[in-house]
């Protein structure tokens, strides 16, 4: 349950503000949690199409992301905020520079931001979910912060249509309980992100569109070292993980091209004008082997330890059609 | 819906869809910056004399063999403050890997209730430790056996030494067990195979994987469920002990349970080992440990 309150004041013709209150209130069990959140947006007009915005957000999750650190499967759990879990709270400042050009057919901005989040979970080093493991002591709390600056443009009109975005960011966290009570990079940190999604129109019937999609690969913790372990031929005896950091390691970027062509035709069926369309597709066009998850292994000959990717949808053409009446 | 049933059916989509459509492949992962250090793994028995394994740590793609881990030119001494007990190196033939293992061993019994203390200088580091000889040991009330039980790497047989803790102080205990093993049987998952034992046997030291400690058990009587490293014949003796450890040499050895387990199931998070006694120079322990007197065991069908 949510209640939100929000008023825009125009100060002079140049500057205006919005600001507003939104508070939400969470049941769990027999913990009731409830907040506010103020938020506020400057926008000064540096002429009819530039202007200049900064705000200021503050917000609570109720839902926890808790991925796993291991280069192994991806199998990460949401929980819900309860007694013990205390809900995510975030502070998020913000400015950008916001220009449109030639009458508006293109937009452009240009964002910095910083966020600081607290309350976030992790599991503790060694969890292994399963179905006894009491949660609750299975997890670890810590901080964390994301910065960045994003890049964005847009064509509005015109044959060619379509927008792209670029966003540089980092995201770290710190838990007193893991990686030494160091900071480390978020699992899904991404440094680069990259996307563009465009749309030609070659006749009155036929389209042909495009999106191509690239960011860097989520964290991992690789092992750092192998220590050798022998004690009298033990079940102790092998080789063990010197890990220095979490999160140390990266799957490789992740890209990605899906194209399109569309044949769109007005109709008569049963004496009524519709609309057909014929969708011609491929998703990853170039059938890149984009990372899924990498796990370690040994190599039964030579014991040495191998890094295995696996990857998941190659190319994949697509066939459709639509009709709206 | 639970959290297993959650898991498996994630598990089940992501087989299905690995088998239609995925790629497997070997890659190349940059190797993260790395400094090598040295593992020590040192117990003192009282009544023994000193035995020091001395290996150094690689990164972690490097190509090796793990016989050129060991550190032969290290300075190593045990003093007490009577006495210095320089080690040298050492070896016994190891037949089911069909190879020497090196050592470092002393030369005077430790004796119980000192304080012993440790200097390895190696690679033009001097590391110390500290440690007390003054374990107790337990005596076995009896051995159990099942030929199925569970825990969190399977179902295996198990033996099961009963004991009684140790009252009104915080223990540490382990399982050992001293057998004969010959090619026909079972080591681990896979069938034992060595040309060096040949058509004989072997004496082998079965060490359990998991240590325990008498939380919340102080004076009671305990016990070890242990899953045997090889697999058995009926008939077969052994020559069961519990050893009593002490705290730094409990804690190393749990975290390599920990870890063994993390290596093996996708869904663990992997245990960092800490820098104990050594800092950050070098993993491993150096402790006290003692064994109770042994009790003869033979394995039923």
């Amino acid at each position: 349950m949510a209640y939100y309150i929000s008023d825009e004041l125009k100060m002079t013709d140049l500057l205006s503000v919005t600001y507003g209150l939104h508070i939400p209130v969470f049941f769990s069990g027999n913990k009731t949690y409830a907040f506010t959140e103020p938020r506020i947006i400057v926008k000064f007009s540096l002429n009819p199409v530039t202007s200049i915005k900064a705000s200021y957000t503050q917000m609570n999750q109720f839902m926890h992301l808790v991925p796993n650190s291991t280069a192994s499967l991806p199998t990460d759990i949401w929980l819900t905020s309860n007694a013990k879990i205390k809900p995510q709270n975030s502070t998020q400042y913000a400015i950008g520079l916001f220009k449109n050009f030639k009458n508006n057919e293109i937009e452009t901005s240009v964002e910095l931001y910083y966020k600081n989040m607290n309350n976030q979970v992790l599991f503790k080093e060694g969890t292994q979910i399963d179905l006894n493991t009491n949660l609750d002591a299975a997890l670890a709390f810590g901080d964390g912060k994301s910065y960045g600056i994003e890049f964005f443009v847009k064509k509005n009109y015109g044959k060619l249509t379509g927008w792209a975005s670029y966003t540089l960011s980092k995201t770290t966290q710190k838990f007193p309980d893991l990686n030494y009570g160091k900071e480390f990079p978020f699992t899904y940190d991404r440094r680069h992100n990259l996307s563009i999604a465009g749309s030609y129109e070659l006749t009155k019937t036929w389209s042909f569109s495009a999106d191509f999609t690239f960011y860097s690969g989520i964290a991992f913790t690789l092992p750092a070292g192998r220590a050798f372990i022998n004690d009298d031929g033990s079940l102790y005896d092998g080789i063990y993980y010197d890990y220095t950091s979490r999160n140390n390691s990266r799957l490789r970027p992740y890209n990605r091209l899906d194209i399109g062509f569309s044949n769109v035709k007005k109709v008569k069926r049963f004496g009524k004008s519709c609309q057909r369309e014929w969708a011609f597709g491929a998703y990853n066009v170039y059938s890149r082997q984009n990372p899924y998850f990498v796990y370690l292994t040994t190599d039964p000959t030579t014991k040495q330890p191998q890094a295995k990717q696996v990857s998941l949808l190659p190319i994949i053409p697509s066939i459709s059609y639509n009709f709206k009446f | 819906m639970r959290i297993e049933n959650i898991k498996n059916i994630c598990i089940g989509l992501v087989l299905l869809t690995i088998s239609v459509s995925g790629c497997v492949k070997d890659i190349s992962i940059p190797q993260p910056d790395y400094t090598e250090r040295a593992t020590i793994q040192c117990s003192l028995e009282p009544g023994v004399v000193p035995k020091l394994y001395l290996y150094k740590t690689v990164p972690y793609f490097d190509v090796v063999d793990t016989r050129e881990l060991f550190i032969k030119d290290a300075i190593i001494t045990i003093s007490t403050d009577d006495y210095t007990d320089n080690l040298v190196i050492d070896s016994t033939y190891n037949y089911i890997k069909c190879e020497y293992e090196y050592f470092f061993r002393g030369f005077f019994p430790v004796i119980p209730n000192k304080k012993y203390n440790l200097t390895v200088l190696s690679n033009g580091k001097t590391i110390t430790a500290a440690t007390n000889t003054n374990l107790p040991t337990v005596i076995i009330d009896s051995i159990g056996y099942t030929d199925q039980f569970k825990d969190i790497y399977g179902e295996h047989e198990g033996v099961i030494p009963y004991f009684h803790d140790i009252p009104n102080q915080s223990n540490y205990y382990r399982y050992e067990m001293t057998r004969e093993v010959d090619t026909t049987m079972k080591y681990r998952e896979g069938k034992l195979h060595s040309p060096c034992i040949g058509a004989g046997s072997v004496t082998v030291l079965e060490i359990g994987r998991s240590v325990y400690n008498d939380i919340n058990a102080s004076g009671e009587q305990m016990r070890l469920i242990i899953e045997p490293s090889y697999s058995h014949k009926e008939g077969l003796p052994g020559q069961i002990r519990v050893e009593t450890l002490d705290k730094v040499t409990y804690d190393f050895f749990n975290q390599l349970d920990k870890q063994k387990l993390g290596q093996t199931n996708p869904f663990v998070e992997p245990i960092f080992l800490t820098n104990g006694q050594f800092g950050k120079d070098a993993l491993g322990y150096f402790g006290c440990i003692t064994r109770s007197a042994p009790v003869l065991f033979i394995f039923p069908e």
